[in-house]
């Protein structure tokens, strides 16, 4: 994210955004792309529009009018209008990563980094977030970095998976729940059973029913009388891409 | 959204910097410290006198010294608040470059510690008017706020760059420990490192924006690999480089600082003798509009050489009398001569403009810093003036006619009375 955004040098190997090289052409990537990091601070004793007019001048925004126009504008699409002249250090947490948003989106970029936008959030907010996201995305690409997969169900039409450096996956959404379909399974079974079923299988939920339990899991196979297929999640493929650092066999 | 270029991106700079020095002005900690700032104004420069010079020249120095380590204080914080904030993945993410993102945060934060300096003085004004109840000489303050600004300039300009390449507060508030030596060291240190006397204040100001284009090349390179800083950074930076050269051989070649140069002009003043009756000790200094004045060059007139230091308020009231005696006698051919002793070559000017005075005032700046002025100055020691103020009548052929030592020994009438009789002696 950091060398996309411009502010790290690759050590090795190269990036470009819009054809541009992320180390020697900074300026040009800069210039078409809009960077919310997951920790940002703003200065507190600004308002919100006075932070969203700094920003604006970062871009190289010089037309006092065109800049005015274009942070109202923002302002309103990430619903912050209401509390444009109250400084940013008296805003909620949901707020301040609306500024974020607004302060990525200022020069209509052809190309949106969000770094964990929901992380932090409460769950109204982070709903909130999350449909302004994927509101943009119909109209750039938005390159979403994230640990939760409600955004990703949300927002995204293409997914990377990433673990250690190594791309696991890539590729529609629809194709990742394919590469899971079979083998998601959910089996009713007694509580004292439990132990010996999340040894063999890989779990990726679990439910109370009444006395007994619903687990639900990933595997090619399970050996289980109460055991039936389940229609796949994101959350799921992940976990199943995940599996061989899962520790059991699948 | 392509960038503006030329004349319209310098305009970014100023922008940016305007939107970072309201957000200052606007937090708790700027208005707590004004406010101090202006107490301590008024408790230093509610100085009585005729003139407003005793009351600039005390808030000068209170300024240099004390708001200087608080200036130095503040260009840390701000060169750091960054990090602190976290803003820089917000900030350098932005197509703006390095160097006027540098240039404007330590402007909007420099401006922020000189309205501090500009409270202070607003203080020392106000506190001037409620003891002398007039604002005579009031010129006086510009002088000194020009001197101490220039001193916060570099303070800040050096702890700013140091805190910023380093990314350590510690490393910038190492500037404020050369501070503290500086102010504790004036016994011994060589005057050429003292940024706020007047003769070293073109050396500092360019070290001080040497600096800065430095620590915005250097901080280019930290942000965006090898690339070459721009055009305008290098050539200011050449500049600066050169002026600083400059102005370090002048303070050098002008000094008399056996620390670090010797004078020989200076040496022989020191080296003659004041004795009744015998020639009064010559001397060759510029006076208050910098014209290189002796009494030989005065003519033949009855002299008042009157020797005090704006380290010592009380002498500096002699200012006032001398002021008297040449609207009395000035027409009949007498002529005081101020000589002021202090290690800053501007404080006799300084004098001569808040308290209006008309005859030649020449500053003896010494030869090195000493816990008493009288110490290392030349005519001092010719004069063999260990304390202050020395007053010394000559004749029309500036023989030694009378020796005045502290305040007591010419207070009432006496020096009226040498005088009258001088002219008697020696009618014009």
């Amino acid at each position: 994210m950091s060398i996309l955004a411009t502010l790290l040098d690759p050590t090795s190997g190269s990036a470009r955004v819009g054809g541009h090289d992320v180390r020697r052409e900074k300026r040009q990537v800069r210039e078409l792309l809009g960077y919310l990091p997951q920790d940002f601070g703003l200065y507190p004793t600004l308002t919100t529009y006075e932070t969203l007019d700094y920003i604006g001048l970062l871009y190289s925004m010089t037309d006092a009018a065109a800049r005015r126009r274009r942070i109202e504008e923002v302002m309103e699409r990430v619903n912050l209008t209401g509390v444009a002249s109250r400084p940013v250090g008296a805003l909620s947490g949901g707020m301040r990563q609306r500024v974020g948003l607004a302060q990525a989106l200022l020069n209509e970029p052809q190309l949106l980094i969000v770094d964990e936008p929901t992380a932090g959030l409460d769950p109204a907010e982070r709903i909130r977030v999350r449909s302004l996201l994927a509101e943009l995305g119909g109209e750039r690409v938005i390159l979403l970095s994230t640990h939760l997969i409600e955004d990703v169900e949300a927002v995204a039409d293409r997914v990377a998976v990433l673990h250690r450096s190594e791309i696991r996956f890539e590729g529609a959404t629809s194709e990742m729940l394919d590469a899971v379909r079979g083998k998601v399974w959910e089996i009713e079974a007694a509580p004292a059973e439990l132990a010996a079923l999340r040894e063999r299988h890989i779990e990726t939920g679990l439910l109370r029913a009444g006395d007994r339990v619903r687990l639900r899991v990933v595997a090619d196979s399970v050996d289980h009388a109460a055991a039936r297929s389940a229609e796949p999640t994101l959350e799921d493929a992940y976990i199943w891409l995940m599996r061989e650092d899962a520790g059991v066999a699948a | 959204m392509s960038p503006p270029e030329g004349r319209r991106a310098w305009s970014v700079a100023p922008a940016l910097a305007w939107r970072e020095l309201r957000a200052g002005v606007r937090g708790g900690a700027w208005r707590v410290l004004a406010a101090l700032a202006f107490v301590y104004g008024w408790s230093t420069g509610n100085a009585p006198g005729r003139g407003a010079s005793v009351s600039a020249y005390a808030t000068g120095e209170a300024a240099w010294t004390g708001l200087g380590l608080v200036t130095i204080l503040w260009m840390v914080m701000a060169a750091v608040r960054e990090a602190q904030m976290r803003t820089e993945a917000l900030v350098y993410s932005k197509p703006q470059t390095t160097e006027r993102l540098v240039l404007a945060r330590f402007g909007a934060a420099m401006v922020q510690a000189l309205l501090l300096l500009a409270a202070m003085f607003a203080g020392a004004a106000c506190g001037r008017l409620s003891v002398a109840g007039s604002l005579v000489g009031f010129e006086a303050y510009g002088g000194q706020i020009a001197r101490a600004g220039v001193a916060l300039f570099f303070g800040g300009a050096a702890s700013y760059c140091l805190a910023l390449l380093t990314a350590s507060a510690v490393a910038g508030a190492v500037v404020g420990l050369y501070w503290m030596m500086m102010i504790a060291g004036r016994a011994y240190l060589a005057k050429v490192y003292y940024p706020a006397y007047t003769q070293n204040l073109w050396l500092y100001l360019c070290l001080g924006t040497l600096l800065v284009c430095v620590a915005a090349w250097l901080h280019r390179r930290a942000r965006r690999g090898a690339d070459r800083a721009s055009p305008w950074v290098r050539g200011v930076a050449a500049l600066g480089l050169a002026a600083s050269a400059w102005s370090g051989w002048v303070v050098l070649r002008d000094g008399h600082d056996p620390q670090v140069w010797t004078h020989p002009a200076l040496e022989r003043i020191g080296m003659q003798n004041i004795v009744e009756g015998d020639r009064t000790p010559g001397f060759l200094l510029p006076d208050q509009h910098g014209r290189p004045t002796s009494l030989s060059g005065l003519g033949d007139r009855i002299f008042i050489v009157a020797l005090w230091s704006p380290r010592d308020r009380e002498s500096a009231s002699l200012l006032a009398r001398l002021s008297d005696l040449y609207a009395r006698y000035g027409a009949r051919g007498v002529l005081p001569v101020g000589v002021c002793i202090s290690e800053d070559s501007g404080a006799g000017a300084a004098f001569a403009r808040g308290e209006r005075i008309r005859f030649p005032m020449v500053t003896d700046r010494g030869a090195y810093h000493a816990p008493q002025g009288t110490e290392s100055s030349p005519i001092a020691t010719a004069y063999q003036a260990s304390s202050l103020p020395k007053v010394v009548v000559t004749d029309r052929r500036r023989r030694v006619r009378r020796i005045f030592t502290g305040i007591s020994s010419y207070d009432g009438p006496w020096l009226e009375r040498e005088i009258e009789l001088r002219l008697r002696k020696e009618p014009e």
